[in-house]
Order: C-alpha cells, then structure tokens, then sequence
C-alpha cells in the first residue's frame, strides 16, 4: 500500500509539479483539479486517471448543457507524453474516454513499433490495452 | 495617475520553473524560457535538437488547452533563423507541430537547391527529413513505449 502511495504521489508530481490542490472523484477512481470559470461561463478542470502503466490526464469542459471532452494526454509512469489528441464538441462519457484512449494508444503502440522496425500485431495490442486500460486503480 | 510599481519576490518561483520544465520534457523539449500571463496561461519556449539545427517552439498551456504560438528553425552553428513562423488559435499537439516543421523544412531544403542550381529527388528529401525528425520527436516517447509493451510481453 505505501509502495502504491509513494508511486501515485511521484506520478502526481510529475504531472502536476506546482502543487495543484486536487480532489478525489466520488468512485475514488480520479482525481480532480480545482475548476476554473471562464467569463462565458464555462467551467475547466482536469481529471487524472492511474492504470500499471499509464497516466492519462483529461481537459474536461462544463457548460450550462453538456460537459464536452476538450482533450486528453497519456503519460507513462516516468512522466514521457505519448499521446495527446485534442476534440471539439466531443460529448463526455466515461466509455466515450476509455474508448479513445484505447485507439490513442495502439496507435501510439503501433506508429512506435513501425518507427523502430519492430513487428507488432495491431489487433493483439488492441485487445491488451482493452483490457489494460480498464482496470484503473483505486485511489482510496 | 501616479502609478507605483511594487517588486515581490516571488515565492512560488521554484515550484512553478519545475512545473515549466516537466511540460517541456514530457514533450522532449529543454526549457529555455517561460512566463506565467496575466491570464493564467504558462508560456514556454522550448528546443529540440535536429542534426545541425535547433526547433524553437512557444506554447502556450492552459487549464483545459494547450497552444502552439511560434515555431522557430535556427542554424546551431551560425545562429542564423531559417524559418519563422507565428500561430493564432492553432492547438498544440506534436503531431502537428512535427508536420509544420516537416513542410518547412522541404520547403526551404527545396528552394535552397533550386536557387543554386542543384537538381534534386523529392522523395529522398522527404525521407530524409521523415527520419531525422521521427528521431528528434518520438524517440523518447518510443523508447518509453516499447519498454511497457516488452514488459506486457508482446515483443
């Protein structure tokens, strides 16, 4: 537990380095940045989510309707951007988010293994990181 | 109106450079400089090393979206900018930005030889510069990668 503790905390750090104050989500499953109030009334913030070996930060976007997706960043635990993807009128959902980390990170998995001629199975990647991305750690 | 300037030292320096240099590094960039605006969003230049030329490029990150703001292409040893370029509303994102830099760099290859009259082979230029910028840009990210699929046993 104290070895999960200190890993989590590193990893906060590497994220979020300056110290932001940061909340636990209901489920306990993320942690949440304070938000931050546009004047047209939209609120911003940041959820963090832990697997075994990835990071993945969402820029999430509330408005008076819908929260919107406005990005996501996937970090291995040492704190290395291995993917980002930016969106526009992309409406939240949990399986809408995990969904697309999962095609985020074959790609990034796949386009790594062509840039250093190491064959891949696409599919076999796919179905891994299916399952692998899903089980996100407890916080609490 | 008589306006007083008031120095304060700022205590929160040390955490907020750290805070700069982890958005740099986790997109293989080293820092070279970096101002928090007024608006709260963290401004940075950061550079990137490709055989014999340095990538400048200004970000601007905010709470829910990062910014490219310029992107600079300088000569290492003779400091001379080769390229130049200021963005407007245009979302960081490496990809992106590893594109921009490709266009450029073909572009100013391209008219750098036909100026002085060399005859050259568009493919060969393209690859070229295909292969030093997939090193400059996802070398560490690749490396970082691969490391978690080996330890899943899929290579």
């Amino acid at each position: 537990m104290t070895t999960q503790l200190t890993s989590v905390s590193n990893i906060l750090q590497l994220v979020f380095p300056s110290g932001a104050r940061l909340t636990l989500s209901s489920d306990g499953k993320k942690l949440l940045t304070e938000g931050y109030t546009s004047i047209a009334g939209n609120t911003y913030f940041n959820a963090i989510s832990l697997t075994d070996d990835f990071v993945v930060k969402e820029n999430v976007g509330v408005g008076w309707l819908h929260t919107f997706l406005n990005g996501l960043q996937i970090y291995t635990h040492d704190g290395k951007l291995v993917a980002e993807r930016d969106f526009q009128c992309f409406i939240y959902s949990e399986e809408r988010v995990l969904k697309e980390v999962t095609d985020m990170l074959t790609e990034a998995i796949v386009k790594a293994a062509q840039r250093q001629g190491i064959p891949l199975n696409q599919t076999q990647v796919r179905n891994e990181v299916f399952h692998r991305v899903r089980k996100v750690k407890r916080l609490r | 109106m008589k306006i007083i300037l008031v120095a304060q030292p700022n205590v929160a320096q040390p955490q907020a450079n750290s805070s700069f240099r982890f958005m740099a590094e986790s997109r293989g960039l080293t820092l070279k400089d970096s101002f928090i605006s007024p608006s709260g969003f963290c401004l940075f230049t950061g550079e990137r090393e490709v055989q014999g030329l340095k990538i400048e490029e200004g970000i601007a990150q905010g709470v829910g979206i990062t910014y490219l703001c310029s992107l600079r292409i300088i000569e290492s040893s003779s400091g001379i900018i080769i390229s130049e370029k200021c963005f407007k509303d245009v979302t960081y994102n490496r990809d992106k930005v590893r594109k921009l830099v490709k266009e450029e760099l073909v572009k100013q290859i391209q008219s750098g030889l036909s100026r002085n009259g060399y005859s050259y082979e568009e493919k060969k230029i393209h690859d070229l510069v295909d292969s030093l910028l997939n090193k400059a840009y996802y070398q560490q990210s690749d490396k970082a990668l691969l490391r978690v699929v080996k330890g899943w046993g899929l290579i």
